[in-house]
């Protein structure tokens, strides 16, 4: 039997923790605050990020946008994290990066070890969630996957069907959302539930255009804002593609 | 408008082939230059090769003086186009390879039959002979061992030599046979001549031979005789140069066929490559590598150009984001 999904009320309180601490006790030595392996991304991929989340029309002021490519390895993470750091570079509102890759989880990328993440919170393992601080910004935030879980069809769907995001979006302007990639998986058709607009990362001579065409069909061409094509690294010269 | 249009469809499905082609442009280029490298690699180890050359000078032969041209040449090529055109014919018969193959046992060029039949087998095919002048004749031949590629040269120009000797000889012959036959007839017409004459003034003894000039019979019977003996000397001096000609073909045919450059191997073991199947391979490298680079196209079922995904998959293009990896950065 499943078990119940937890309650609103607390993830509320865990956001509030994490965006408005309680004041420093007098006396007492401040407590280090968790925080994510700073990732510093060159300025023109920031840019080229940008570009992307740009060309997604938000119907209001809020925004929520899941990043998701065909297979594993097409740089989806890279990506969201772009996306998240240009999104809260440029509203200066707080983001937050929701990793919910499950089985393959990129906590190593951000330099976390051993801690619990969404997939622990989601299956109630009696774990707080974690809201960590992505630097160098200070409004950028990072809810990470937590390990591999073999059990990540169950947990996704128990994403799919709580309010989690929503939530989130109290607090949290812009939500990153990054989608486990969709043919790696055997529960893609959830993806499509988690959010409205999804920008399909495809890998630049790598993914083949039977998989984009399958994604398609996975997540619906009408959620699909966009294709990021990722890795562009044309070997042939300038002068000759231009005659191209 | 159509053509231009049809131009920029060929140019982007081209733009994947070029794309192929740069983003692997070192398999190709192993694959273009790996079938003549091995074959170099072959020749140079496994089957070494020499070069000889060698360069005639070569004239018009001043054959005998009844025909106003050598037979067989053309009066408008140089002799030694006329020369190449000879030895070409020449060495496409039986009997150039037999007599070619009875001079290299002479010369004790093989070591063993194999040896001489390997050779043998495209010898006269090999031997590259090009005019490189007016005058001038080169002779290369590339093969296994040094003295072999000598002594084919040497043995070519010895054939060549000893068929324009034969050629002078048989003519001098045909002039022979025809002066002495002339002559002989010219002779006899003038004993037949000489003995009218006898038996005119034997008959008619009060005639002397300065009566020539009144008595008309006498004056055509001297005539006659004069004819004779003018017609038959000239004869005997035209026998005389012929058979001198004949006689001396040894040493006028040295104007003919003078060997300025004798035999010799030149340039050391890569220049001694054949060249065509040098090219021959590298047509072969390229044409594979052609052929990998339509297969790998075709294979190539990936994300390639933004408009073509636009195109095919109507969807925009949000951003295209260059390779992290050229920045140093691994990407997730």
């Amino acid at each position: 039997m499943a078990k119940e999904v937890k309650e609103p009320t607390k993830l509320s309180n865990v956001i509030d923790a994490t965006l408005r601490p309680r004041p420093q006790l007098p006396g007492f030595a401040a407590r280090p605050r968790e925080q994510a392996r700073p990732v510093s991304l060159p300025p023109w991929f920031i840019d080229r990020c940008r570009q992307a989340y740009l060309s997604v029309s938000f119907p209001g002021s809020t925004r929520v946008l899941g990043i998701t490519s065909a297979l594993h390895g097409e740089g989806k993470t890279t990506v969201a994290l772009g996306i998240a750091t240009a999104i809260a570079a440029d509203t200066g509102e707080p983001t937050v990066l929701l990793e919910c890759d499950l089985e393959t989880s990129s906590d190593e990328f951000f330099g976390l070890t051993d801690g619990p993440g969404l997939g622990d919170w989601l299956e109630g393992d009696q774990t707080p969630l974690r809201i960590i601080r992505m630097p160098p910004l200070a409004n950028s935030f990072l809810i990470p996957a937590g390990g591999n879980r073999p059990d990540a069809a169950r947990t996704f769907y128990r994403l799919s069907q709580s309010t989690v995001i929503e939530d989130l979006q109290a607090e949290f302007p812009n939500v990153i959302v990054d989608l486990p990639p969709l043919l790696s998986i055997a529960y893609s058709s959830l993806a499509a539930k988690v959010t409205e607009r999804i920008l399909l990362v495809a890998r630049y001579g790598r993914t083949p255009l039977a998989a984009i065409e399958q994604s398609m069909f996975l997540l619906g061409r009408e959620r699909i804002s966009g294709i990021v094509l990722n890795g562009y690294s044309s070997r042939t010269p300038r002068w000759l593609r231009k005659l191209l | 408008m159509r053509y231009s249009r049809l131009l920029h469809t060929m140019a982007r499905r081209m733009t994947k082939y070029v794309e192929i082609l740069f983003g692997h442009r070192l398999r190709f280029l192993i694959l273009i230059l790996v079938l003549p490298a091995e074959l170099a690699l072959a020749c140079v180890f496994l089957f070494p090769h020499q070069t000889a050359t060698s360069d005639l000078w070569v004239d018009t032969p001043a054959y005998i003086q009844i025909s106003p041209s050598v037979q067989g040449w053309d009066q408008y090529l140089t002799p030694a186009q006329n020369t190449v055109d000879a030895l070409d014919q020449l060495r496409g018969t039986q009997s150039f390879v037999n007599t070619l193959s009875a001079k290299l046992d002479l010369l004790n060029t093989f070591r063993d039959t194999s040896e001489r039949d390997s050779v043998m087998a495209t010898a006269a095919t090999d031997i590259v002979i090009v005019a490189n002048g007016s005058h001038l004749v080169g002779l290369t031949y590339t093969c296994p061992r040094q003295p072999i590629c000598t002594n084919v040269l040497l043995a070519i120009e010895q054939i060549y030599r000893q068929w324009l000797d034969d050629q002078q000889t048989a003519q001098a012959n045909v002039a022979i046979n025809f002066y002495t036959g002339q002559l002989s007839d010219a002779q006899t017409k003038l004993t037949a001549d000489q003995t009218a004459l006898s038996n005119y003034l034997a008959a008619h003894p009060n005639v002397k031979a300065s009566d020539a000039a009144i008595v008309p019979q006498l004056d055509l019977l001297i005539r006659n005789v004069d004819n004779d003996l003018l017609q038959v000397a000239d004869l005997q001096q035209k026998l005389d140069d012929t058979k001198l000609t004949d006689a001396a073909v040894n040493q006028t045919d040295s104007t003919v066929l003078k060997v300025i450059d004798p035999p010799r191997t030149v340039g050391g073991k890569l220049s001694s490559l054949p060249r065509k199947q040098m090219l021959i391979a590298g047509a072969a490298g390229l044409a594979l590598a052609v052929v990998v680079l339509v297969f790998m196209a075709w294979s190539d079922r990936t994300v390639r150009e933004a408009r073509d995904l636009e195109r095919f998959l109507r969807l925009p293009i949000a951003a295209i984001i260059p390779d992290l990896a050229l920045a140093g950065f691994r990407d997730g």
